[in-house]
């Protein structure tokens, strides 16, 4: 069955001087209409790469995405996307934000419509009361959902979020994926999001596919979640499977750290012995 | 075990508690029942009597209409002098029964038993808090050593838990001290919003000089035209009276067939405080 | 005719006198500005911080936990209530509470080496010259920063500067230790491990330790005592939660402990509760408009081919 998205044979090299080096490899997923998916991997993994193709920012070298029954043939105002950072005009209003993109897309509204629908999706986000303040007077927290907000107020046919919650703390993050969830219960837009964080990638979605650590990454496995809709916390945690998901999770995601470490070691063997050095340049 | 005296009708109709049954401990603890003669809980009240602790009835004894049971002695010094089983009806509207007590080397107090119906997260928050000597409800019940009333939960300062454990559904509280020759135990009743403890709860402190009681706390049914709310008045009830000289529980039943109680606090032999509560 | 209430019984006097609180906090305000323009951020605060314990506060950002660590570390003073450190009020700052800010506030022309010993030379001024550098040296080494010890700061990773900033605060042997969010500002994987070093040298010296943080998790692997600071404005202590799990503590292990899973999903449930009614408390007083979404679909795409990023 054809789904309304369709990531087929999906595939990303990059020519460098010292030949081409393929990051993604044989990427092929489906999605129905409406769900939400998070691709769930380490910083480095290829799931950024996979994101920035579904957006039309970067070039696909093998294979293709199908949205809505139409390849996608570079950028366009059907896919939204949220970044890490909201990326707003910080001399703008909040609602001036909103309406930056609402004014290209609407263009056939009244300047009330546009103004209306811009409004009512700060108010979804919990901003109806600062819809004139101006960006760089809002906390990161509250950017964040001016993004969000912008992203929904285009009725795209997907959202792609690239780890939108990643700067913010636990707490925020928490509240702040309540709300898309809550927004998504009203508008069912297929979702694509990335994530490091594994109790987000449960919270938040349908399936959560793994990624295998790049390069040539791929689908490592992929969990079908059991939590109800709409999602309540609290029920959730309480969920008699969620921890063996969440340790599952992580085991995978532990397994690829081992064996991306192996394959540092064999790389450095000849030259640098030190794997404790490795670590260490972390920190 | 004595026998009923009248009908066991279900008497207490638009509260929570759904039962109370008095009992003064005689000799060898032997029970005699103070309230209409039914006696579906000796049994916990002897344990409750002979151990000086409160206890939950264990959940195969109740009758399928009771959802919970307590029974919490009232002790003077080294001797239980009477005994009062509560019971809870089994309605849609959860209520909790709590019982602190002191834990560890630090003056806190942690759950030890406990009902709560299909409350189960605001079990599992309680079952980590601990509250030190003054904090929370069970903390200030053991300070204090009488009993606390608190009202309009989700609101209350004096409720650390209201905020956080799905306090919407909780309205009021009430916490009742079991005093030995020292501090034994919380007791802790909670009701969610729909049904009221008891059409009238009111905690009233015991004047040293002038044997006068004054209300410390009280939380009132609304639709409750038999209590009115006495702010801060003193006065004296009679019918109480049994409780300051006895140092028991009273149970009465007035030409209303109005049930009410009240249980006294009783440190270092003196009766310092009496709990009413009508249904 | 109402007369005073009776003396208030004392419980305590029979038990085994429990130990003193090392920190004790009694009915703390701290609010800015006065009049109607007065905000108060933290009100009626009490708490007893007990000698030997790792206390963790978790709360939201804007919750107050700065003015808390403030007022905690002398820099601060209550506008009502008392802070007692030993039985003695907290006036100023003083080198037995030791704070570590998310941002280092390391000297920027000083070596590591360098940042420490000046605390330790303002500290322990009394000592030998050879005392002092040998202590300077143990504590470089207790952060694993012995390989970057002659490095400045910019030399350094965030998370080797914060291990810096932790050896300087280590190395002036306080009583008691204030972490104000140190770990917030660091990458998952930094943190992590970071984690686990406070945690081992914690365990060594068992200094007293209050952590501000807003991660559940953390609090949970290295506190024995976790107290939610409820939402702002008017920011309140919640109940104290008791993490009863053994030391050692591995974060891995603890992933399929039952108490850890119960615990975890009762702290993040209070904290999303006490959240969700703070919102609501703070809705029904609003008087934002309310918008009624028009019926109107995006213009066809295929006209567009500019991205509308976000």
């Amino acid at each position: 069955m054809a789904g309304y998205v369709e990531m087929f044979r999906l595939g990303k090299t990059y020519d460098t001087k010292n030949g081409p080096v393929v990051i993604v490899e044989e990427f092929n997923l489906n999605m129905s209409q409406g769900e939400y998916i998070c691709l769930l991997g380490h910083s480095g993994c290829g799931k950024s790469t996979v994101l920035m193709m579904a957006a039309g920012l970067n070039p696909i070298t093998t294979g293709g995405i199908v949205v809505a029954g139409r390849e996608i043939d570079g950028p366009g105002p059907d896919r939204g996307i949220v970044f890490q950072s909201p990326c707003l005009m910080p001399w703008m209003t909040a609602i001036e934000n909103v309406l930056l993109g609402v004014d290209q897309v609407y263009p056939h509204g009244t300047k009330a419509q546009r103004r209306d629908i811009a409004g009512y999706y700060l108010s979804l986000v919990g901003l109806g009361a600062s819809l004139h303040k101006r960006a760089s007077a809002l906390s990161q927290g509250m950017q964040q959902r001016v993004g969000i907000a912008r992203a929904f107020a285009l009725k795209p046919k997907m959202l792609l979020l690239d780890e939108p919650f990643g700067m913010l703390d636990s707490l925020t993050r928490m509240e702040l994926q309540e709300i898309l969830l809550d927004i998504l219960r009203r508008d069912k837009v297929t979702t694509l999001m990335i994530t490091h964080d594994v109790d987000e990638a449960l919270f938040m979605s349908d399936r959560v596919v793994m990624m295998t650590n790049g390069p040539r990454a791929r689908v490592g496995a992929i969990f079908n979640m059991p939590f109800e809709r709409p999602r309540l916390r609290a029920e959730v945690l309480d969920h008699p499977e969620y921890y063996d998901y969440r340790s599952r999770m992580i085991e995978f995601l532990q397994e690829q750290d081992h064996k991306k470490l192996r394959n540092d070691i064999a790389r450095h063997s000849s030259s640098q012995p030190a794997v404790g050095k490795e670590l260490e340049s972390v920190v | 075990m004595l026998s009923s005296t009248e009908g066991a009708e279900m008497m207490l109709a638009d509260t929570l508690v759904t039962t109370v049954e008095v009992y003064r401990v005689g000799e060898g603890y032997l029970l005699n029942c103070l309230s209409d003669g039914r006696t579906n809980y000796s049994e916990l009240a002897t344990a409750a009597a002979q151990s000086h602790l409160p206890l939950i009835a264990s959940p195969q004894s109740l009758s399928s209409d009771v959802a919970a049971a307590i029974a919490v002695p009232v002790l003077m010094g080294s001797r239980c002098t009477s005994v009062v089983v509560i019971a809870l009806r089994k309605a849609e509207a959860d209520g909790v029964i709590e019982i602190w007590k002191p834990v560890g080397r630090y003056a806190e107090v942690g759950l030890v038993d406990g009902y709560f119906g299909s409350l189960a997260r605001f079990q599992n928050v309680s079952s980590f808090v601990r509250f030190e000597y003054g904090m929370g409800l069970p903390g200030q019940v053991w300070k204090s050593g009488g009993a606390i009333i608190q009202d309009d939960l989700p609101n209350h300062p004096g409720f650390l838990r209201a905020a956080g454990a799905s306090a919407g559904s909780l309205a009021s509280a009430v916490g009742i001290p079991v005093i030995g020759e020292e501090f034994i135990s919380s007791v802790v009743l909670i009701n969610s919003r729909e049904l009221p403890i008891a059409s009238m709860m009111r905690s009233w402190v015991v004047d040293d000089d002038s044997r006068i009681l004054v209300v410390a706390s009280q939380a009132c049914s609304p639709t409750d035209e038999h209590a009115k709310p006495l702010d801060h008045i003193a006065v004296e009830k009679s019918w109480m009276r049994s409780a300051l000289k006895d140092h028991e529980v009273v149970w009465r039943k007035d030409e209303n067939d109005r049930v009410s109680i009240a249980i006294p606090s009783i440190v270092e032999g003196c009766v310092t405080g009496i709990l009413e509560l009508s249904f | 005719m109402t007369t005073e209430l009776a003396p208030e019984p004392n419980f305590l006097a029979k038990r085994p006198a429990p130990p003193p609180p090392i920190i004790e906090m009694r009915g703390v305000v701290k609010g800015y500005g006065s009049g109607v323009t007065r905000t108060e951020v933290l009100q009626n605060i009490n708490l007893n911080i007990r000698e030997g314990e790792f206390l963790a506060v978790c709360g939201f950002s804007g919750s107050g936990k700065t003015t808390f660590m403030q007022l905690l570390a002398g820099l601060l003073l209550p506008d009502r209530g008392v802070i007692l450190m030993e039985g003695e009020p907290i006036a100023e700052p003083a080198p037995d509470r030791g704070l570590v800010f998310q941002n280092y506030s390391l000297l920027p022309w000083l070596t590591v080496r360098g940042n420490i010993a000046l605390s330790v030379d303002s500290v322990f001024c009394q000592w030998s010259k050879g005392e002092r550098r040998d202590h300077v040296e143990k504590f470089i080494t207790l952060v694993g920063l012995s390989h970057a010890a002659h490095r400045r700061p910019h030399e350094l990773s965030g998370g080797m500067r914060q291990r810096t900033s932790l050896a300087r605060m280590l190395a002036m042997k306080p009583k008691v230790l204030l972490l104000d969010e140190p770990l917030s500002a660091l990458d998952a994987l930094t943190r992590a491990q970071l984690q686990d070093e406070i945690l081992r040298i914690w365990e060594e010296e068992r200094q007293t330790c209050v952590m501000i943080t807003n991660d559940v998790d953390e609090a949970i692997l290295v506190a024995d005592r976790i107290v939610p600071l409820n939402p702002g404005p008017r920011a309140s202590l919640g109940p104290t939660f008791a993490v009863d799990l053994p030391r050692p503590r591995n974060r891995t292990a603890l992933n399929h402990n039952a108490t850890f899973k119960n615990l975890r999903g009762a702290i993040t449930n209070y904290l999303v509760a006490v959240r969700t009614k703070s919102r609501d408390d703070e809705a029904a007083q609003s008087v934002a408009p309310t918008f009624v979404l028009p019926d109107l679909r995006p213009k066809d795409l295929r006209a567009y081919s500019k991205a509308i990023l976000n």
